[in-house]
């Protein structure tokens, strides 16, 4: 642990040598760039010196099992925990209350709009619908985080709605995090971090146990920051929760019937 | 004595046509009960009036005189709209109010100018009217919040239910002074008396022979005399010139809804001819609430249809708005899944009335959406992505994990930061939900799952957990109960998916993915 802790305080060190001057504050800029959102997972918050940017769109980019949507799930905990009002736009239909609730996240506090749409519908017009709900959350303002869960779509944003989901984020200070399978905004992505899932921990406790998933090892690394330097790397344990009771908010394995693979 | 103000629609049928129809304003136009070459005119406008036409006339005089004189059916939904759109108008003014069905209404004025403090003009139309510094300025506020709700209105204040009314009764805004009634009633003709007190034919002969013209003249006799020559109405009429007779003041209370009603003189079958009918109404009834300082909630729609049947259809609207053009699409969207099956030939909309929800925010807590405009938001999300796809997502005290409930997003209340997320510096593993289930078809080996296929998947299984049984909801009777072995599965395509086994009907789903 000491060690872990060691190559942190290393980690942040090197961090401050990164040529940022968070006082500096641009006559154009809306929001301060020296505002954070944090995960509250020290080694993603390390590598991203201090969390999300708000005011400026962040990219989580990654394929589907790689761990994005645990990691937005730690950012909406996060946001939540401080009395902040989030939204998540989801364009796949793939919100679970469940595990969201069990990573800590006050649902009570999550605006949820689903822009899934019937499947026929090309990819392209789905995306209107779900651009045009971002741009009406961020014209709300008092929103902290507005997460876009953009599923399996694969075309990039058009530069123009990408422009104008930036400049309302800088105008309400909000954080707006996209979760693609591959980089959406271009250059109007303040801060990109690209996941891989390394491994998925399946363990049997003992000889006849039955082996049970425990979660995923996720590796990060930060393809862009315009804050600060880009090629940081991270690594984190998205943990399945084993037992919670239903109305807390997931499930429980019948320990008594399982038997081993 | 108190102080009691009469708004008054000078002609209500002609003036409840043109608030269902602005596009009419400039023409001449006239009412009659049916349409028809022989049938006498109801109500005419001031433009058809200007033209020398009179009600009474058939329509063929009228058209002779003015041959492009529009003709219009009476509508009692409309008026009735009119009339209800008043006594919005009147409760925005004052708490106090009274219906007088068909045209006018009372209002309480005693005390009311602590809360109107600002002056300014009193009619711009008619800068001679009588102005007495506040009454005067909260009549004409009354007359402009009327228009508002598109009706021409005169006011009318005085001691009295009756003094106030023939004040109105001169139009535009008109205040009588306290102790200057009589003054007031001298000068008022006896034609104008239709209420209250209007005389019999043989009355109203009687005091012309008399050479009564004039509540003055009237007010000189003597009441035991001419209750004795005239009986209990002429007394009645003696006291009123007097200004004596004091009808009770009897205020009343209305439903928190708000109906608009129109009927139209021809079948509408598309949508979209239906919606621009319904924006102007929808408008009218938000014009409405604003007055009374509340919001839309529901809102019920009703249609008359060609075919003699009744439409009815009740539009949720998650989170209530003054926004006509979010609560516009929502009816809209409404109306396109299920389509009347014949031609709409009268539309009633009724609109439920909310509060607006107020927040109090504080200096150290972060900032959360205004309650006004979140509602907002939320309504022109709810038309963009459906209404049952925009709020807040909540699992169900269930086994099953598909179970979840949409409740409606209401705006949380400020708070400041709290507890640390349960779970310390453990990252839990989220799940992205396949909605519906997605069902996938399993090839073992030796008993175990080692290939899978469905709709999106086809990959080998790698790793697996399981299973894990989950039973329930068996209590609901036949059919209802669930009972699945779980398991999780790691492919070769590189996700881990949380696969189930229907014992029921040994059919196989996936339902989330371990993202």
């Amino acid at each position: 642990m000491a060690a872990i802790l060691q190559a942190l305080a290393g980690s942040l060190e090197n961090r401050a040598q990164v040529p940022e001057i968070p006082e500096v504050f641009r006559g154009r800029e809306l929001t301060p760039k020296n505002l954070r959102l944090s995960s509250g997972i020290l080694s993603i918050d390390a590598a991203l010196g201090g969390g999300l940017v708000r005011g400026r769109i962040n990219e989580i980019a990654g394929s589907v099992g790689h761990g994005k949507t645990s990691l937005a799930a730690a950012f909406l905990a996060s946001a939540t925990a401080r009395g902040e009002v989030a939204a998540w736009i989801d364009l796949a239909g793939a919100f679970d209350p469940m595990s969201m609730r069990a990573a800590g996240v006050d649902l009570t506090r999550v605006l949820w709009a689903g822009c899934a749409g019937p499947r026929a519908i090309k990819e392209r017009e789905r995306e209107k619908p779900f651009l045009k709900a971002a741009e009406l959350i961020l014209e709300t303002g008092g929103f902290g985080l507005i997460v876009c869960d953009f599923g399996a779509h694969s075309f990039p944003l058009m530069s123009s709605a990408a422009l104008r989901i930036a400049r309302r984020a800088e105008r309400i200070g909000a954080v707006v995090l996209m979760l693609a399978a591959r980089r959406m905004c271009g250059t109007f992505a303040a801060l990109t971090l690209n996941l891989v899932r390394s491994e998925a921990r399946f363990v049997r406790p003992a000889r006849l146990a039955p082996t049970l998933f425990e979660g995923l090892a996720i590796e990060a690394r930060v393809a862009r920051n315009k804050l600060g330097g880009a090629g940081f790397a991270a690594a984190f344990e998205a943990q399945i929760d084993p037992i919670v009771e239903p109305a807390s908010g997931a499930m429980r394995p019948s320990w008594a019937v399982s038997h081993a693979s | 004595m108190g102080r009691i103000a009469c708004i008054l629609i000078p002609d209500l049928p002609i003036a409840a046509l043109l608030r269902s129809n602005p596009e009419l304003r400039e023409r001449p136009a006239a009412l009659c009960a049916h349409p028809a070459p022989h049938a006498e005119l109801i109500a005419v406008s001031r433009e058809a009036a200007a033209a020398g036409v009179r009600a009474g006339m058939t329509v063929a005089q009228a058209r002779a005189i003015v041959p492009d004189l529009l003709i219009a059916r009476r509508s009692p939904e409309a008026e009735r709209s009119a009339f209800e759109a008043i006594l919005d108008a009147a409760e925005s003014v004052s708490p106090l109010v009274e219906p007088g069905e068909p045209d006018r209404a009372w209002l309480d004025f005693e005390g009311l100018a602590r809360l109107y403090h600002h002056s300014e003009p009193v009619d711009p139309d008619r800068p001679g009217d009588s102005a007495h510094g506040t009454e005067a300025t909260i009549a004409a506020e009354l007359r402009r919040r009327a228009y508002r709700v598109g009706l021409e209105t005169a006011v009318g204040v005085g001691a009295s239910k009756e003094i106030a009314y023939l004040a109105a009764r001169c139009g535009g805004v008109r205040v009588i002074e306290p102790g200057r009634e009589r003054e007031f009633l001298d000068w008022i003709p006896l034609e104008m008396l239709d209420l209250p007190g209007k005389p019999g034919r043989d009355l109203e002969l009687v005091l012309a022979r008399w050479g009564i013209r004039r509540l003055g003249d009237l007010a000189r006799l003597e009441p035991r005399a001419a209750a004795s020559r005239l009986g209990a109405e002429g007394l009645e009429l003696v006291r009123l010139a007097r200004g004596e007779r004091l009808a009770p003041f009897v205020p009343r209370r209305r439903g928190e809804s708000i109906v608009e009603i129109i009927e139209l003189e021809y079948g509408v079958e598309n949508l979209e001819p239906l919606a621009f009918l319904i924006r102007p109404m929808l408008e009218r009834a938000i014009e409405r609430l604003a007055l009374r300082g509340l919001v839309a909630g529901d809102i019920a729609l009703e249609f008359g249809l060609g075919n003699r049947s009744r439409y009815q259809r009740r539009v949720t609207v998650a989170a209530a708005t003054n926004e006509v053009r979010a609560l516009l699409t929502l009816i809209t969207l409404s109306i396109e899944a299920a389509p009347p099956a014949a031609a709409v030939e009268a539309i009633a909309l009724g609109v439920e009335a909310r509060p607006p929800r107020p927040v109090q925010t504080g200096l150290f807590t972060p900032p959360t959406p205004a309650p006004g405009r979140l509602e907002t938001t939320l309504a022109r999300l709810a038309a963009l992505c459906r209404p049952d796809q925009v709020g807040m997502l909540r699992a169900q005290d269930s086994w099953r994990p598909e179970a979840v409930d949409l409740m409606p997003f209401d705006a949380p209340p400020p708070r400041a930061a709290g507890e640390p997320p349960p779970g310390g510096n453990i990252t839990r593993l989220a799940i992205r939900a396949i909605r519906p289930a997605e069902e996938i078809e399993v090839m073992y080996d030796r008993g175990a799952p080692e290939f899978v296929r469905g709709r999106s998947i086809a990959a080998r299984v790698v790793t697996l957990a399981g299973p894990w049984q989950r039973d329930g909801e068996w209590w609901n009777g036949a059919g209802g109960g669930f009972a699945r072995d779980y398991y999780d599965l790691a492919l070769s395509d590189g996700a881990v998916y949380r696969a189930y086994r229907d014992r029921h009907t040994d059919r196989w789903f996936v339902d989330g993915i371990y993202d």
